[in-house]
């Protein structure tokens, strides 16, 4: 009586198969209604939020977050709104530049991991020998997980934001590696491509003309995940030691600082931790949300 | 079946070696001199190279690695360039406190995913948006997040459980438990929700099946049903979720002992790590590199055993 | 196909049940072991609940057992718990008294020293302690491979045993010193060097005797019913290694720790606001701060340089800022009970911003640039780079910040050398001077982390080594603090002092000269 269960087919394969050459019309209506989806509209809006009160750190607060000349462990006041930490320093002013650097770190570190990792990934998919190569080693890296892999650079380059910027990147090159690679499998065997290749057109101008256009709805997904990731892993490098470098201002930093007090002033921990808490959530949403999208097709 | 195992493990083996020799080199390339740490900062330079040669860091570079292989295979894996210790049971105790706290957060894991997820899956509506929402927030708010929050409730406004540390599990299980219960909390939380989230994916997928219309026609309870039927057909791809979450779950432990004091693996390598101590360095991410592979064929193998199609399919080219 | 969703309302209530008994059911599988026995609770009493006195201390780092006849920060805690030495200083007067050794005399060439033995002392194995142990000792500091910062006098010293209660010392010159060795050196059993190595085991004749040690975690000792001083007051005592300074406050605050050793100072101001903590301060101030030089590396080769750089440190800020108070500005390295100290010499420099700039616009060196090396993990001496650094740039000249890590930096201080100026810290400013001069590495006049070769200066080193004639000694210390002052290859910034954070409930607790921990007469409330 029970059948095992099937997975469904690929939904952006079924429909760009006989669908030749054009293929931005395809992904453009899946983002297009990803967009529309209530959880990834609110995705967005958190995400545009904490990265719009970032940007903004030097209006919003008129300190520096070095400066430690006011008292120590203050609580809130229309100074500081936030109070200030052990050291003398505005608290507000350190969340809000702390979101800075996770800003710096994701917008760095994610084109590069995801360059790399397509690249790869696109290369394993048509060489068979590299192919089971690179699957393995993905497979090896994703399992590494990122505080492992992080403490390794802290290790080989010093601890530091470029560590956190090289472990970000680097945790990003099996992720993206692996859907270029399984997308462009899939899409070489439709019909267009085998047509395309008896007609005489490259590799190389198939792969990138046609084949990397059709693949680019999952790669998106995954760079809104990867997004969350780096916010999660430089505040677990910092939190753990081997992130951004005291007295710059750090959330996991500053996380691991309130600790501390946690008894006498709670409010310390729960600003970084509510905007931690805020940028993962969005950018989780938005890549589930532009994921339900992808799937329904 | 036996063969889909024995097809595996060259690979893994394989990519063990290469991963040996990579971590040795890297870690001798970076510089730094273990024996002057070791020596202290007030040592004479004869005493430090009188130290170098006795930790034998002044052979050539394929002895000290083949030293190292050879030392894995006979069971002596050295002394910590720092403290001394033999390595062995500076390893062995951080692998002990870890494991338990990974095992406590995987069951805790596994029982609150399974419950959440079936939740999920048979909820409809604005129950289920809700609940859902709930697995989103378990798996996007970070441990050290989750972590101050807990000791925040728990432990600072409401003081029923300790802020932190460690008590042996065999020596006083009692106490010991209370000691274990925010950190393996802690770190079930996010596999929790990806397991959840993972679980009702999947049974929403079987729900779909032509073969559940048929047993509700046939007149079948909802329960067995569900318990019956779905839930077997459901679970093969979550294992293999399990199985990447639980070694999650190894990289997450170094944020959650550092929180609560836990003197696990995570431990060991943050302090080796800053201290360079070569030996112990080499030897933990070995082992990691082991455990993954572990993990991965088991959980491989688990996924085989359950559906058919995986074991006679042709290796991918 | 039309998707079918199962909607709850079909979902039989029997089913529902299940559910819910069955996640019922394991989260009261989660709250049935903290039934009876709270944790929280047996943490705040700890101990003399059951009758079993258990003071419980908190460390950061794991003991070095390969340095145990060094002095060591990780092992300040146990050294004197678990082994005692020949002689030990009075901390008040620094007169050394006798400990394994009963008495003791010197000869009048003062070369040799002949110390007779207690006869009445057992080791925690059970073995007799007799002069076999002491020369296994004195042989084991002389290897190549046992680093001391007393080592200078162990390898002029021939040892000899007439019998099991005597021990005969040849020294190949007289030293100002040997007292400053026999402290340091403590006793283990002669056959037990082995295990100590490995952590294995630890034989000594202290107060306390070693039940357990988890490496990385820590140690449990207890009582040493024989100990030839009295059996202590304290049953057990735990040593816990904890890597992180708000666990370990967290521990004291909730009582489940009685002691914290070396916290960071801003936690033990915040701490000893609460009437139920003090902050015992080791009073022989001998965790000195420096900066110093690498005299080979223009601009720092021009000693005026130098001594413009010490005009420019803030060292109030650094007494303030880092130190949180618990701490004396000074200028040079020695502290009160040392026989070089100088008052008046040691407030040499006093921050003079616009001395050091005139000085640095006369050596003609204005804009150049100097790196300042220190280790990046250690957030005191990161602190005192800055404050380095902010005084720097105010004369001129152009300071940069060289973060390393540990391992870097150490093979730097002792191989090649850093590139430029380096922050770090170190001890022995507080015994006598020519532990200091011969031990501590910064002021080796043979090999030195500044690379300061000076003939005068290794004249005078050794001259104060080998001086036993008190009416001289004034003059050589003079000379030395004028040559330390005027050539400045160290800058000493401030005297830092270890500290033992405690819970009031301990009585009793002492330290030695070279600040080991000492719960001979300790008692917890």
């Amino acid at each position: 009586m029970s059948r095992r269960a099937v997975p469904k087919a690929n939904p952006a394969a079924r429909s760009a198969q006989g669908a030749p050459m054009s293929s931005a019309s395809a992904a453009d209506s899946a983002l297009r209604r990803g967009l529309r989806r209530p959880r990834t509209v609110i995705g967005l809006g958190i995400v545009a939020v904490c990265v719009l009160l970032g940007l903004l750190a030097p209006v919003l607060s008129a300190h520096s977050p070095l400066d430690q000349s006011f008292g120590a462990l203050q609580s809130l006041s229309l100074a500081h709104p936030l109070g200030t930490d052990e050291l003398g320093r505005d608290l507000l002013a350190r969340v809000l530049y702390g979101i800075r650097v996770d800003v710096v770190v994701a917008v760095v570190a994610i084109p590069l991991g995801a360059l790399v990792g397509c690249t790869l990934g696109m290369l394993s998919a048509n060489n068979r020998w590299y192919g089971t190569l690179l699957q393995r080693s993905f497979d090896l890296m994703l399992a590494f997980t990122a505080l492992i892999m992080g403490m390794l650079i802290a290790a080989l380059i010093g601890s530091g934001t470029p560590a956190v910027i090289l472990t970000v990147a680097l945790v990003n090159v099996p992720l993206f590696g692996r859907i270029t690679r399984s997308a462009v499998m899939t899409q070489l065997s439709r019909d267009y491509a085998v047509a395309a290749e008896v007609l005489g057109v490259s590799r190389s101008r198939l792969m990138l003309r046609h084949i990397l256009p059709n693949s680019v709805d999952a790669l998106i997904v995954q760079a809104a995940l990867s997004f969350s990731m780096a916010v999660f892993i430089e505040g677990a490098m910092s939190f753990v030691g081997i992130g951004v470098r005291p007295p710059d201002p750090s959330l996991g930093a500053t996380l691991k600082a309130s600790i501390n007090f946690l008894g006498q002033t709670p409010a310390y921990s729960i600003a970084p931790m509510v905007v931690v808490t805020l940028l993962v959530l969005g950018f989780t949403l938005i890549s589930d949300g532009l994921n339900q999208a992808l799937l329904k097709r | 079946m036996l063969r889909y195992a024995l097809r595996r493990i060259p690979s893994g083996l394989l990519i063990l070696a290469v991963a040996s020799v990579v971590i040795f080199l890297l870690l001798r390339a970076t510089g730094g001199d273990p024996a002057a740490v070791k020596a202290g900062s007030d040592a004479s330079p004869d005493t430090i190279a009188a130290i170098r040669v006795a930790l034998g860091l002044d052979l050539p570079l394929p002895v000290q690695y083949f030293r190292w292989l050879t030392g894995l295979f006979t069971g002596d894996l050295g002394y910590s360039l720092v403290t001394g210790a033999p390595l062995a049971s500076l390893i062995g105790n951080g692998l002990q406190a870890t494991f338990v706290l990974t095992f406590a957060a995987s069951v805790l894991a596994v029982c609150m995913g399974l419950v959440l997820g079936i939740v999920i899956a048979v909820s409809s509506g604005a129950g289920r948006s809700v609940l859902d929402g709930l697995a989103s927030m378990m798996l996007a708010v970070p441990t050290y997040v989750s972590g101050v929050l807990l000791i925040l409730v728990l432990s600072v406004t409401f003081n029923v459980l300790p802020v932190g540390g460690y008590r042996p599990i065999l020596q006083d299980p009692q106490i010991a438990m209370q000691y274990l219960a925010m950190p393996a909390l802690c770190l079930a939380l996010p596999a929790a929700g990806v397991l959840a989230r993972f679980l009702a994916t999947s049974m929403r997928q079987v729900m779909d099946e032509d073969f559940v219309r048929t047993g509700m026609a046939k007149g079948l309870s909802q329960g067995r049903l569900l318990m019956r039927h779905v839930l077997p057909n459901a679970l093969p791809p979550v294992f293999t979720v399990l199985g990447i979450q639980i070694g999650q779950m190894l990289g997450g432990a170094i944020v959650v002992e550092a929180i609560f004091a836990w003197p696990g693996i995570g431990s060991v390598l943050a302090n080796a790590t800053l201290a360079r101590d070569y030996y112990l360095i080499q030897n933990l991410l070995l082992i990691a590199v082991s455990v993954f592979i572990v993990i991965q064929i088991v959980t491989d193998l688990a996924h085989a055993a359950l559906d058919s199609r995986v074991r006679l399919e042709q290796p991918s080219p | 196909m039309k998707k079918l969703t199962i909607p709850s309302t079909t979902i039989t209530s029997s089913s529902r049940r299940q559910l819910l008994m069955g996640s019922a059911g394991a989260l009261a599988l989660l709250a049935l072991p903290g039934c009876d026995r709270s944790a929280v609770k047996e943490a705040a009493t700890g101990g003399t609940t059951t009758g079993v006195k258990t003071v419980v201390l908190t460390q950061s780092s794991d003991f070095q057992t390969g340095s145990m006849m060094a002095q060591n920060n990780p092992n300040l805690s146990i050294m004197r718990a678990v082994f005692n030495p020949l002689t030990e200083y009075d901390v008040k007067t620094m007169e050394p008294k006798a400990s394994l050794a009963s008495a003791w005399k010197m000869s009048d060439d003062q070369k040799t020293l002949t110390l007779d033995l207690r006869t009445d002392v057992l080791f925690h194995n059970g073995a007799k302690f007799t002069s076999a142990d002491v020369l296994a000792a004195i042989a084991f500091m002389q290897k190549d491979t046992t680093p001391s910062q007393t080592k200078h006098n162990a390898k002029i010293v021939t040892a000899a045993a007439p019998s099991e209660s005597q021990v005969v010392l040849t020294l190949a010159h007289p030293v100002s010193n040997i007292f400053d060795w026999l402290e340091m050196m403590v006793i283990p059993q002669k056959d037990s060097y082995e295990q100590m190595l490995t952590g294995a085991a630890f034989i000594g004749t202290g107060p306390f005797k070693v039940d357990s040690y988890k490496h990385g975690q820590g140690m449990s000792l207890s009582a040493n019913e024989k100990y030839f001083k009295g059996r202590p007051k304290i049953d057990k005592l735990e040593i816990q290694i904890v890597a992180e300074a708000s666990s370990r406050v967290a521990s004291l605050k909730t009582g489940a720790s009685h002691i914290s050793m070396d916290l960071p100072p801003l936690d033990i101001t915040g701490l000893i606001t609460d009437s139920k903590f003090v902050n015992v301060i080791v009073e022989t101030w001998d965790s000195a701060m420096y900066v110093a030089s690498n005299v080979t590396i223009a601009p720092l080769d021009k000693k005026e340089v130098r001594q413009a750089i010490a005009w420019a440190v803030d060292r109030d800020a650094i007494v303030s800022k880092v130190l949180s108070g618990i701490g004396l500005t000074s200028s040079l390295p020695w502290s009160k009970s040392s026989p070089a100290y100088d008052e008046a010499k040691g407030n040499s420099y006093k921050y003079n911003p616009d001395k050091a700039k005139q000085m640095i616009t006369a050596a003609g060196v204005a804009g150049q640039e100097v790196k300042i090396c220190y280790v990046a993990a250690q957030a005191g001496f990161a602190s005192v780079a800055e404050i380095v650094q902010a005084g720097i740039n105010a004369t001129g000249l152009k300071a940069t910040m060289v973060p390393m890590q540990p391992a870097d930096f150490f093979k730097g201080l002792s191989g090649e050398g850093l590139p430029g100026l380096f922050v770090n810290g170190h001890g022995f400013g507080h015994l006598r001077p020519a532990t200091l001069l011969k031990g501590a590495f910064p002021f080796n006049a043979d090999k030195n982390a500044s690379r300061y070769s000076n003939d005068q200066y290794k004249a005078l080193s050794n001259a104060i080594w080998q001086n036993t004639d008190a009416s001289k000694a004034k003059a050589l210390y003079d000379e030395i603090n004028a040559h330390l002052l005027d050539q400045q290859f160290v800058s000493d910034l401030a005297l830092g002092a270890h500290t033992y954070t405690i819970s009031t409930r301990v009585k009793g607790l002492a330290y030695t000269a070279l600040d080991y921990l000492i719960l001979d007469q300790a008692d917890l409330a």
